[in-house]
């Protein structure tokens, strides 16, 4: 071996060695749920969403009328009506000697409901729980589960704190018990604990008290009658400490459903004026002509500051406000024109000889003028607008496309300059052959995009715009409109 | 699922795209992790968390700036050295006490990957560090002084010690090896 080579062995050894791995284990515990295959067209996701649609609303609908006045927060004052039918289906449903038991009877922050169950199933018994039920004022905020016969809890809103202290204290007994019993076994029936949460006197001491009232309180009842504290197993022994290691679940940036970013678009543009006449008559095909040769396109530019709602497919809505500028010149050029007339004025009489003007006397003089007409001036329309557009774009790695299209509304316009009318320039103003809004454009634009480290990214495409509205009154016979073409340049700045 | 339709998928969030990833990268970067992490349960933590900045950056990700699997070995590496940087700190060597020493020739040879593995960890781990992230992950000794929050010329110094010990450690392996000090 080349002496000093030794890294190049040990490179070229391991560059390629693959360790043993489980590799689908390793998948599994990066928590990363499998999926099909196929991947759905857009399409196919609008119909499954709109099969979710009603079972979701039904689902929601089937939770709000099931827990409707039962744990919503406030105390609730069980009908004796509703309580007699429940114990009465859990009594014929049990069918089996269970013993009454008062629970927590003592405790002054339980109000335990003397539960007097149909002991073997006599009829008698029955009554006399429907008679307890009914002389009772059930001002309680248990209701009593039918199905799993756990008395559940339901608190006050206005005490939460004192509430939450308790259920912390008693959430664990809670859980455990509800290992511990079959919620399909109607053979065990639990009163876990109940909280006058209303009780404006609860103190610290007390709420330390009722939680252990409630750990020390859970009781079973079995079928043979008995009463047993419940087998409550530690932590140990259901192995909530061996648990495997909590996985953190991925998070895949920058795939949230949608997303909402900035953009800037700056677009300078090729403005072409477009007039084309309404009342054709000699007049105005004169004037045309007219405004065809004097008035030129310069540079014209909008700049957008949009909001940007972004699906993952890359679909995208964006709106937000625009400044646009279209500036033209007026270029009337300079004629002479010289004409001759006689007026009438003062002509000096020389009397021939000396050459001396000896007198002055009123004429007729010839006159020569020499008139030069032109003009040259700068003209803008400045235009603020609303963008709308629907878009489209699709990344490849750092590079990616854009296409959108859009409309867009006019707020606000001002111009100033002059035109060609009736052969001399005049103002816009004393013209007054514009309207005050320029009305709707509609626009497209597709091109590159460059994406940033930070999903940032610039575009630059070329744009084109068309104003659809005539930008003259109609009484003077003709039409302006104009086409754009341009080059945007944008950026895009994530939000969120 | 061939590379570009893996990257393809990965960069739309697709989930089989990211499965098939781990099902052909894992034992490779399994390797790297290995290469930093004391045993294999604390490698495969390593990978696992790699995979999930993986996932979470690889719009990052551009083919221009190298292939996918340096570019993930390199984020695995760097997750791997994030779990060990309290002890990188804790050895330094000056150039001065470095050895030449010439190694046998068919000593690498005749390892196997993973005995070539077990010498390389058998290093001390500063040493070790530096090695693996000049020679087989390709950073320079300024950038690895700023990963490990070290000097450059201790990074450079610990690669020739890490050089020095894994020759002497290659040729023990070696029957007849010879083992010359060379001033």
């Amino acid at each position: 071996m080349e002496h000093g080579k030794i890294e190049n062995h040990i490179e070229n050894k391991l560059s390629n060695y693959e360790s043993p791995v489980d590799a689908e284990g390793l998948w599994n515990s990066l928590g990363i749920e499998d999926t099909p295959t196929t991947h759905f067209s857009p399409g196919n996701k609008y119909r499954i969403y709109l099969l979710l649609v009603p079972i979701i609303l039904g689902s929601a609908l089937y939770l709000f009328t099931s827990s409707n006045g039962s744990n919503d927060g406030s105390e609730n004052t069980i009908s004796k009506e509703s309580a007699i039918r429940q114990i009465s289906i859990e009594s014929q449903t049990v069918n089996q000697k269970i013993e009454s038991k008062e629970v927590d009877s003592e405790n002054p922050l339980v109000e335990g409901i003397e539960l007097d169950f149909a002991s073997n199933s006599s009829s008698s018994d029955l009554e006399r729980l429907k008679e307890n039920v009914q002389t009772k004022e059930l001002n309680t905020p248990n209701r009593i589960d039918s199905k799993t016969n756990i008395t559940t809890q339901s608190f006050n809103g206005s005490d939460s704190k004192k509430i939450n202290a308790i259920f912390k204290n008693s959430n664990t007994a809670v859980n455990r018990n509800s290992n511990s019993i079959d919620g399909s076994n109607h053979s065990k029936t639990q009163v876990l604990a109940s909280y006058d949460a209303t009780n404006s006197e609860i103190q610290q001491s007390t709420v330390s008290k009722s939680s252990t009232l409630i750990s020390d309180n859970k009781r079973e009842l079995l079928l043979d009658g008995s009463l047993s504290n419940l087998d409550v197993p530690s932590m140990n022994s259901i192995g909530l400490m061996n648990f495997p290691r909590p996985v953190r679940c991925p998070d895949f940036g920058g795939r949230k459903p949608l997303r909402f970013n900035l953009d800037i678009h700056a677009i300078p543009y090729y403005s072409n004026q477009l007039l084309s006449l309404i009342d054709e008559s000699e007049l105005n095909k004169t004037w045309l002509e007219q405004r065809n040769s004097t008035e030129k396109p310069l540079e014209a530019f909008q700049v957008n500051v949009l909001g940007r709602l972004q699906t993952n497919s890359g679909l995208y809505v964006q709106g937000g406000i625009g400044y646009g500028q279209i500036d033209q010149k007026l270029s009337v050029p300079i004629q002479e024109t010289t004409s001759t007339s006689n007026e009438q004025g003062p002509v000096i009489v020389i009397i021939y000889g000396n050459g001396i003007p000896n007198d002055t006397i009123i004429g007729e003089v010839p006159v020569t003028t020499i008139e030069r007409k032109g003009a040259e001036t700068y003209n803008y329309h400045r235009m603020i607008e609303i963008p709308i557009a629907l878009g489209y774009e699709r990344r490849m790695n750092d590079w990616g496309f854009y296409i959108d299209g859009g409309a867009s509304l006019n707020i606000w316009t001002s111009r100033k300059g002059y035109m060609l009318k009736d052969n001399k320039p005049q103002k816009y103003e004393d013209v007054g052959v514009f309207t005050t809004s320029t009305g709707i454009k509609l626009n497209g634009s597709l091109g590159m995009k460059y994406y940033f480290n930070n999903d940032m990214s610039l575009s630059v495409g070329p744009d084109i715009r068309y104003h659809m509205q005539n930008w003259m009154k109609p009484q003077f016979g003709m039409t302006q409109k104009h086409l754009d073409i341009g080059l945007r340049v944008g950026l895009s700045i994530p939000l969120m | 699922m061939k590379e570009a339709q893996i990257i393809k998928g990965c960069l739309e969030g697709r989930k089989e795209a990211q499965k098939a990833l781990v099902m052909s990268y894992s034992g490779y970067l399994m390797t790297v992790a290995r290469r930093y992490m004391p045993d294999n349960e604390s490698a495969k933590d390593a990978l696992q968390d790699g995979y999930l900045k993986i996932f979470k950056n690889f719009h990052q990700f551009s083919q221009k700036k190298g292939a996918l699997k340096s570019w993930m070995s390199r984020i695995v590496a760097n997750e791997a050295l994030n779990k060990r940087r309290k002890f990188i700190d804790s050895y330094a060597v000056n150039d001065q006490e470095a050895i030449i020493v010439e190694v046998a020739p068919k000593a690498i040879d005749q390892l196997h990957e993973e005995d070539l593995l077990k010498v390389i960890n058998g290093i001390p781990e500063p040493y070790r560090l530096v090695f693996n992230l000049y020679i087989l992950e390709g950073y320079k000794h300024k950038e690895i002084a700023e990963l490990l929050n070290i000097k450059e010329s201790t990074s450079r110094a610990n690669l020739t010690r890490a050089k020095t010990l894994l020759r002497k450690r290659i040729i023990e392996l070696e029957p007849n090896a010879r083992w010359n000090t060379v001033k």
